[in-house]
């Protein structure tokens, strides 16, 4: 399946581009985060909480609306964002 | 810790008095805005013009401004606003307040007006007026340093040119960064002929119970570093939130005709013109980013506001424009709102080269904003109706409050358009100083992900999920308030405010052991909160007796009206009925009456306060 996945700070500065084309395996987001840690270990700590589990800082986008479960299905040729949200400053 | 003083110095007689505020009032607005406020509903009678000697200028630290407590450098400026004619109040930080309260002083309220240009030296428990002639006239960092040639080692909070010309938004500056940005409180300082106040102070704080204190700041030292908001506003401070914002489509851009702009704006973009990160007193996060244009920033609301709303996407031309509006003492929020304005009113026909004596406006044009800065900060030709603010729709006809993005006659604060995000809409509507984020914005909402029971137990039960919804917005504005209030009050940065970015950080159980461990004074955290609906009541009291009411806690009329043309947040506006629902929910949590009045006996209750 291919996917593009966009990512802003910090996502970006670990992985040293803003962009991803990817084919990927996983069919829903929790395995993509899984799957994007393994092939860019610096995200795992930015992703997972020392808990294992993906932190609730990381938010993400498909194809521009707000993903709130991690279990949500990806497709061919969807769009991805990865950003920590900070909203105040 | 308890024993710094209250200085009333009557510039109009050249006389200082000097006062012990009571303890009853400290427990009751704890020091910073809180106290400022109460000091503003009392003093001032309504209806005054701002910027003539009726008016007062209030510079109070907080209650643990210059502790060990963390990101304590916090003060207000607070006095009647010559731009919005309501509460003017504004937070600042820096290293002015901490010295300010190591020369023996906590709060210095101005009254009347000096005969000549004056500063005031505040030395270790003295005050003197003196000559200002040599500082007239100075950029406002260029009078810091000739203070600090001619007096030693001060820290200085001083007015630009801006502020002595009487620009309805020039604000107050304290080193080459901070500013006591919005409401023109610049103006005020100018109106009293003072140019600025230094301080110098060998006397440090008494501590209560030093020990547990040093023990418990270590403690939160540990906790704010680990946190992943503080540590990535450390490494690129608040740039980092035009991309996200943009990535919404949530960015203010060409006067909200558009609500996204250019990457060229992005945190790595300006981190190019980034010489290194520099922190306030005592702060751990160090967010400020001294740029290689000798000058500090540009934050967030200045990229937004400087960059998109204006149609500028050169990364270095936003940069210098940060640099004149400081140096000028221009309040960015509101050089970036009213500029964006005109532009839109010209480009419309609604106001033509007769009014802007000749200049063609446009978007998009850095020399022109440059011009354009430097004419407002003097007056001089358009720029005398520009300095005016969003009093000049006297001069652009009734037409052009259509296209005014200000609420309560204050422009609004920060480049983010709120019609996606109801929650921010609402807070922007009931802030006390007007259109501003900093007073209530419950950011919270943009965690999509956050665990129903995290974000109902910092905001309560019942507010829905959906950040696009009405349900239940009001209890997120209400508790950031009230939040914001205290942290205010007590001088901490809202960086590190529980439920300003982040929902952990120092919350009111961390801020009552701070507030323990430094004065020997116990809060329970219902006392805490109870802090922050004084301060909120009070700001309001001040409000409605300028004659505020219902009506004006609204919104721009293109929030409204005008559904967002792009990205996530395309087709969003801001629903009448459901906007006036959630008003009237807030109301009732707030204990007001349906006019947004605070109750008689409320009221009667805290003018007994004494």
């Amino acid at each position: 399946m291919k996917l593009k996945v966009k990512l802003l700070k910090p996502f970006k500065d670990s992985v040293g581009k803003d962009e991803l084309s990817m084919d990927s395996t996983s069919s829903n987001i929790e395995e993509l985060l899984i799957e994007l840690s393994s092939e860019y270990p610096k995200l795992k700590s930015q992703i997972f909480n020392s808990e294992g589990k993906v932190d609730y800082s990381v938010n993400v986008i498909i194809n521009s609306v707000p993903v709130v479960d991690l279990k949500q299905k990806i497709k061919d040729n969807d769009e991805i964002t990865l950003f920590i949200p900070i909203g105040g400053g | 810790m308890l024993n710094r003083r209250l200085a009333v110095v009557d510039l109009s007689k050249g006389k200082v008095k000097i006062e012990e505020p009571s303890l009853c009032l400290r427990k009751a607005f704890l020091g910073g805005r809180g106290l400022n406020s109460y000091y503003l509903y009392k003093l001032l009678p309504p209806k005054i013009n701002p910027l003539s000697p009726s008016n007062i200028l209030i510079i109070g630290a907080g209650f643990l401004t210059g502790t060990l407590a963390p990101s304590s450098s916090r003060f207000n400026a607070s006095a009647k606003s010559p731009e919005s004619n309501i509460l003017g109040d504004s937070n600042c930080g820096g290293f002015f307040a901490p010295e300010l309260r190591y020369a023996g002083f906590d709060r210095i309220i101005l009254k009347g007006k000096a005969k000549k240009p004056s500063f005031m030296h505040i030395e270790d428990g003295k005050i003197e007026i003196e000559n200002a002639k040599d500082y007239w006239g100075l950029d406002t960092y260029e009078v810091q340093k000739a203070l600090r040639k001619d007096l030693g080692d001060v820290e200085t909070l001083c007015c630009g040119v801006a502020g002595e010309n009487l620009v309805r938004f020039a604000c107050l500056r304290t080193g080459l960064k901070n500013s006591a940005g919005r409401g023109g409180l610049g103006a005020v300082m100018g109106s009293k002929n003072v140019k600025a106040i230094t301080a110098y102070g060998s006397k440090g704080i008494e501590i209560a119970h030093p020990e547990k204190m040093l023990r418990y700041v270590e403690e939160l030292k540990d906790y704010l570093t680990s946190s992943k908001i503080t540590n990535i506003l450390g490494s690129v401070g608040t740039p980092f939130l035009y991309e996200i914002s943009n990535e919404f489509g949530a960015l203010r851009t060409k006067n909200s005709q558009l609500n996204a702009w250019s990457e060229s704006l992005n945190a790595e973009e300006i981190e190019k013109y980034v010489e290194k990160m520099i922190a306030c007193f005592g702060c751990y996060t160090h967010c400020r980013h001294r740029n290689v244009l000798n000058g500090e920033g540009p934050e967030y609301t200045t990229v937004g506001l400087m960059g998109a709303n204006l149609g500028i996407e050169n990364t270095k031309n936003v940069i210098e424009l940060n640099n004149i509006c400081n140096d000028l003492g221009l309040d960015v929020a509101s050089s970036g709102t009213i500029l964006a304005w005109a532009f839109e009113l010209f480009e419309r026909g609604i106001i033509d080269k007769k009014v802007t004596k000749g200049l063609k406006l446009r978007f998009g044009d850095v020399d022109l904003v440059k011009d354009l800065l430097h004419k407002i900060s003097r007056r001089d030709g358009f720029g005398n109706i520009l300095a005016e603010s969003t009093h000049a729709v006297k001069f652009f006809g009734k037409r052009s409050k259509d296209y005014l993005i200000a609420v309560k006659n204050l422009p609004q604060s920060d480049p983010h358009d709120p019609r996606y995000l109801k929650a921010f809409a609402l807070g922007i509507a009931v802030a006390s100083r007007g259109a501003d984020h900093l007073r209530n914005r419950p950011t919270l909402e943009i965690f999509f992900r956050l665990p129903k029971e995290i974000r109902e137990g910092i905001y309560g039960k019942g507010i829905s999920l959906d950040p696009t919804s009405y349900d239940g917005k009001e209890k997120g504005v209400y508790f950031s308030d009230n939040m914001f209030a205290v942290i205010d009050s007590v001088g901490i940065c809202k960086f590190i405010c529980h439920g300003f970015n982040s929902p952990r950080l120092l919350d009111y159980e961390r801020l009552r052991n701070l507030i323990y461990y430094s004065s020997g004074l116990k809060f329970t955290t219902k006392d805490l909160m109870e802090v922050g609906r004084r301060v909120i009541d009070v700001e309001r009291m001040f409000n409605t007796r300028e004659g505020v009411r219902k009506k004006d806690d609204t919104l721009p009329k293109r929030y409204f009206d005008d559904p967002m043309p792009q990205k996530i947040a395309k087709g969003h506006r801001i629903d009448r009925k459901k906007f006036d629902g959630m008003l009237s929910r807030y109301y009732r949590l707030r204990g007001w009456d349906s006019d947004g009045m605070v109750r008689k006996g409320r009221i009667k209750e805290l003018e007994g306060i004494a």
